[in-house]
């Protein structure tokens, strides 16, 4: 048992980490030459888009201290600009994509405002109730969103198989840049800040950190990569409706993940991914009751918040909980 | 004139509806100041309780809503003894936010995500008041929660346990110093919370149809309601009830139905942004 | 010690009401989680000795109700198929799965029936959002999806080659037989005034659209349009305000619980319009289960009824009556006449080559349960659908006169007794 902790330790916080994340790297890049099987590449291009939101949740909910419970709704309004842009004006949605980061980013802006004024708690509310006006908006505004009855997107023009492979690459690289962008921010004075924040922003404050600024510029920043990953999911699901992109569970998986991997960790939202995405797939596709799968998750979270709170890599730190 | 005035009492009814869901998460707010994520889920659950105790042992709701008010008293005070007291604030919100998608999902295993009604024959149709309509269901959940407040009133003024339960909530140290077992306060305060969601939940299944994620859609607007009344203040939460079902009402009369959702969130966000103690509340 | 015993206490409770629970479970039609679903091993190497065919269905959710009609369909079909000896000499093997009435797990779901348990053909989901994202995938992969649950005209206008409704008509032809039920009115009868509500998603709203169509074409003067939204628990301001207008005519473009809850409210508020025409609903025996009396005099279209005099469909009740011992409803003949495309497109065909069969099915006029079905070159059937009101307890047929088992209710009396 000792044996395995040290090992995995070794793999993820001693400095030979630089080369296991080469080699996962190199691996996960390959995988659509070695394997036939579009499942399997489905698989993992659907784990990618939500660790791509569990490390954007991150940057807010574990950097900063500020717990967003509604990190859906910049999920859904990146596929949304994506979807809206495709369908009235045929752009690329490779480009839009972007630009659907751009719409959340000047959202949060807008949203962060007010709401990260408040604390704890209350923050939580706030954005809890910030997803369901968006799926309220966006059922009601039926003329630009098309309404309940969602938005169908233009099939994409290569073969299944390709298509799988390039929306597998793009989502690849969304996720890789999410997370080298959290990377930058555990090594960066602006990280430091938004740890002292976190930590206690009394003291922050008036040590000269401007809290209001920083918090709002985590809170931007967090909203970019869902926005992106949302706009490649619209193009590859073909079709998008309210309540599938506003689902408040993906605001759930985006903290489960990150709590179980370790929030406020560059690695920790990978790994809680990884783990937490696989077992609810299996429990979903072994067990076809329906809620199974959300069974399993929340009890986890439960578990997570009440033995865990560090999470795996807080935990393989020893930063504490290992008792 | 007529059109708006059906409206009102529609509002009204309706308002007295949601402060029957909300005032177990305002006490619990006021007294331990936990967001309980998980109301509106025990809410659900209690009417499920209640509708297959009617439709496979034909008890009668009313006597079931007795029951399942006592087992939910024994969960929520369980409940915090062992679990909840652990944590506090924002994780205690995450905590019970995880257990009412936990709750939601069994529901939805054990039962289906099938809609259900608990049927009540003799509060089908409604009184007429001077050519007003008045849904007897509705009514009857209105008197429900006068008499709630009532005796929680009274409780919290008059009794022993009540004053309390003031004590703790104004100063949970000093309540310990004077010889108050705080934690007994706290796992009994959560465990009425959680009982006062199912007389809610109970009467909200005579009325809607109701199915486990429908506690989603509640949740936000008891948020909605405690945070525009003001954190833990029970008379705050009677009036903003009140005031958002009324302004749904008419929104949904005069604007379109599709809009009356929103009226609760606009609230909560307004009143976040501009007064965040809300109408009646302490400051935060 | 204390607390563990206060664990266990704990623990116990927890059991007893899981307990609790787990004992309601199989009782008065709870969806029990779907048998044939078990789900084959990934994607064998060896060929599979039987066909299999596959699809998800809402089985639990909000269309969980309607759903479940859909599977008692195809299991018959297959069942049948099986005891005749197969299709192109293999036993058929359903793979059914639950998309929880969500259109994205539908969709997910048909990219694993096509990609991993790799079946041979395909039978649709039910309700049109739903089919709207799952054919999506199946025209993807170029495999033929014969569905009985999504019929709105937007499904077909995407120019898709591979799929068909057995459906006999569009979502915006429903309300036909009810404006002809109003053409043929006496005109001192008439009405001259109507009301169209639906919930804000795709069926509905073509249902709405097909409504104000027609009355513009008649002259009736529409006071209402609106929509609320789906999903919707309480719909007293709407009723209170159409009340308010005092329509003759009430459409409502509804899926069972609100039509559930239109019937509810109009009884609150004591009042009734001459015809009160709702959709889904009224068709289901349970409509008049869940309202009893209530239910008299309501309208409402019927795509099928066991009355019919198509081919096939006493031998089809009566089968469907043996293995479930009830009666079939228009759901479960559609989702029994999508199997029965399926297999006379494959046996004429010869081979499950997906183009060939389309290119059959688009040809040629199949006799199913439901009518003889000739689809467009869009894949949807151009019979039209019943208009039937419940009476006693009874659905009679209305429209077209032909077919009509009764004269209609109207106008309703305007108060509830």
């Amino acid at each position: 048992m000792s044996f395995t902790r040290s090992l995995i330790k070794k793999c993820l916080v001693s400095k030979n980490k630089k080369y296991v994340v080469f080699i996962l790297t190199a691996l996960t890049l390959s995988l659509p030459l070695l394997s036939s099987e579009i499942f399997y590449i489905d698989f993992l291009l659907v784990l990618f888009m939500y660790a791509t939101i569990a490390v954007g949740w991150n940057i807010i909910g574990g950097y900063t201290g500020y717990v967003s419970f509604g990190h859906v709704a910049f999920f859904g309004l990146g596929a949304y600009t994506t979807a809206i842009l495709l369908v009235r004006f045929g752009l690329s949605p490779f480009v839009t994509c972007i630009l659907g980061g751009v719409v959340a980013i000047v959202f949060a802006l807008l949203i962060g405002i007010p709401t990260l004024k408040l604390k704890g708690a209350y923050f939580a509310i706030a954005t809890l109730g910030l997803g369901f006006v968006l799926q309220l908006l966006f059922l009601n505004l039926g003329s630009l969103t098309g309404g309940g009855e969602g938005l169908s997107l233009p099939l994409p023009p290569w073969d299944i198989k390709t298509s799988v492979e390039i929306f597998y690459y793009a989502m690849f690289i969304v996720f890789l840049a999410s997370v080298l962008t959290t990377y930058w921010l555990e090594h960066s004075r602006f990280g430091l800040a938004l740890k002292c924040i976190r930590d206690d922003e009394l003291s922050a404050e008036t040590s000269g950190i401007p809290t209001a600024k920083l918090k709002t510029m985590a809170f931007l920043l967090s909203a970019f990569f869902p926005a992106v990953s949302g706009g490649l999911f619209s193009y590859y699901a073909t079709y998008i409706d309210p309540i599938t992109v506003f689902d408040p569970k993906i605001s759930m998986y985006a903290i489960v993940f990150s709590m179980l991997g370790g929030s406020g960790s560059v690695l920790g939202p990978v790994i809680g991914s990884i783990i937490l995405y696989s077992v609810a797939q299996t429990a979903r596709y072994l067990i076809t009751a329906p809620g199974v799968d959300v069974m399993v998750f929340s009890a986890i979270a439960v578990a997570v918040i009440i033995y865990l709170p560090e999470g795996i890599v807080g935990f393989l730190k020893g930063r504490s909980g290992a008792k | 004139m007529n059109l708006f005035i059906q409206a009102v009492i529609t509002g009204v009814l309706v308002g007295g509806i949601y402060a029957l869901v909300t005032l177990g998460l305002t006490l619990i707010f006021g007294v331990m100041d936990i967001g309980n994520a998980a109301q509106a889920a025990f809410a659900i659950l209690a009417a499920y309780i209640v509708y297959w105790l009617s439709s496979l042992y034909h008890v009668d709701p009313f006597i079931g809503m007795i029951l399942a008010t006592g087992l939910l008293f024994v969960m929520g005070f369980y409940l915090y003894k062992y679990i909840v007291y652990k944590t506090s604030g924002l994780m205690a919100f995450a905590l019970l936010y995880f257990l009412s998608i936990f709750l939601e999902s069994t529901m939805v295993f054990v039962w289906g995500n099938t809609y259900r009604g608990i049927k009540v024959p003799y509060l089908s149709g409604s009184l007429q008041i001077y050519g007003y309509y008045i849904p007897l269901d509705r009514f009857i959940g209105f008197l429900m929660v006068s008499a709630v407040l009532a005796i929680i009133a009274y409780v919290l003024k008059y009794t022993y346990f009540g004053k309390a339960i003031r004590a703790t909530m104004q100063n949970p140290y000093a309540a310990a110093l004077m010889g108050i077992n705080v934690d007994r306060i706290y796992q009994v305060t959560f465990g009425i919370g959680i009982a006062l969601s199912g007389i809610a939940g109970v009467i909200l299944g005579t009325i809607y149809s109701f199915y486990p994620s429908l506690q989603g859609v509640w949740i936000g607007l008891m948020f909605a309601i405690v945070v525009f009344g003001g954190m833990g203040s029970l008379s705050g939460t009677l009036i903003g009830s009140i005031i958002i079902g009324i302004i749904s009402s008419l929104v949904a009369t005069y604007v379109s139905s599709v809009w009356a959702p929103l009226v609760a969130y606009v609230i909560l966000v307004l009143t976040l942004w501009i007064k965040p103690s809300g109408i009646k509340g302490r400051k935060i | 010690m204390v607390k563990m015993n206060g664990k266990t206490l704990l623990v116990g409770a927890a059991l007893t009401i899981l307990l609790l629970m787990v004992g309601c479970v199989g009782q008065p039609s709870t969806p029990s989680p779907t048998q044939t679903a078990s789900p084959t091993p990934t994607a064998s190497p060896t060929p599979a000795p039987s066909l299999l065919v596959g699809g998800s269905l809402s089985l639990t959710g909000e269309y969980g109700r309607t759903g479940e009609w859909y599977k008692l369909g195809y299991q018959l079909w297959a069942d049948q198929v099986n005891a005749k000896g197969g299709l192109l000499g293999k036993p058929i093997k359903l793979i059914l799965y639950d998309d929880q009435s969500d259109p994205t797990t539908s969709a997910n779901l048909y990219e694993k029936l096509i990609t991993v348990d790799k079946v041979d053909l395909l039978l649709g989901p039910y309700s049109s959002a739903i089919v709207f994202s799952a054919s999506s995938v199946s025209e993807k992969h170029h495999m033929v999806m014969v569905e009985g649950g999504g019929n709105a005209l937007k499904v077909f206008s995407r120019g898709y080659k591979y799929i068909f409704l057995t459906l006999p008509g569009l979502a915006e032809n429903i309300t036909k037989g009810l404006f002809d039920f109003i053409a043929q009115l006496p005109s001192d009868q008439k009405p001259e005034t109507i009301a169209v509500i639906n919930a804000n998603d795709l069926f509905p709203k073509a249902i709405a659209s097909g409504a104000l169509h027609y009355a513009d074409k008649l002259g009736l003067q529409v006071v209402l349009h609106e929509e609320y939204p789906k999903g919707t628990t309480d719909l007293t301001p709407l009723i209170t305000k159409i009340k308010n207008l005092n329509p003759d005519v009430l459409v409502c473009g509804t899926y069972f619980p609100d039509a559930t809850l239109v019937v509810k409210t109009l009884k609150q508020l004591n009042w009734k319009p001459k015809i009160v025409f709702l959709t889904v609903g009224v068709a289901m025996p349970e409509f008049w289960d869940t309202l009893g009396t209530d239910a008299q005099g309501m309208m409402g279209e019927s795509w099928w009824e066991a009355t019919a005099p198509w081919a096939g469909v006493k031998e089809f009740v009566q089968a469907f009556k043996q293995k479930y011992g009830k009666d079939p409803d228009y759901h479960a003949a559609c989702a029994y006449a999508a199997g029965q495309v399926l297999e006379t497109a494959v046996k004429a065909v010869g081979s499950l080559n997906q183009d060939k069969i389309a290119n059959y099915i688009r040809t040629h006029t199949i006799q199913t349960v439901v009518g003889p079905l000739k689809f467009t070159e869009a894949g949807y059937p151009t019979l039209g659908p019943l208009l039937v009101q419940w009476q006693n307890g009874e659905r009679v047929i209305i429209m077209p006169k032909d077919a009509a088992t009764g004269e209609a209710i109207y106008p309703l009396p305007s108060t509830w007794s």
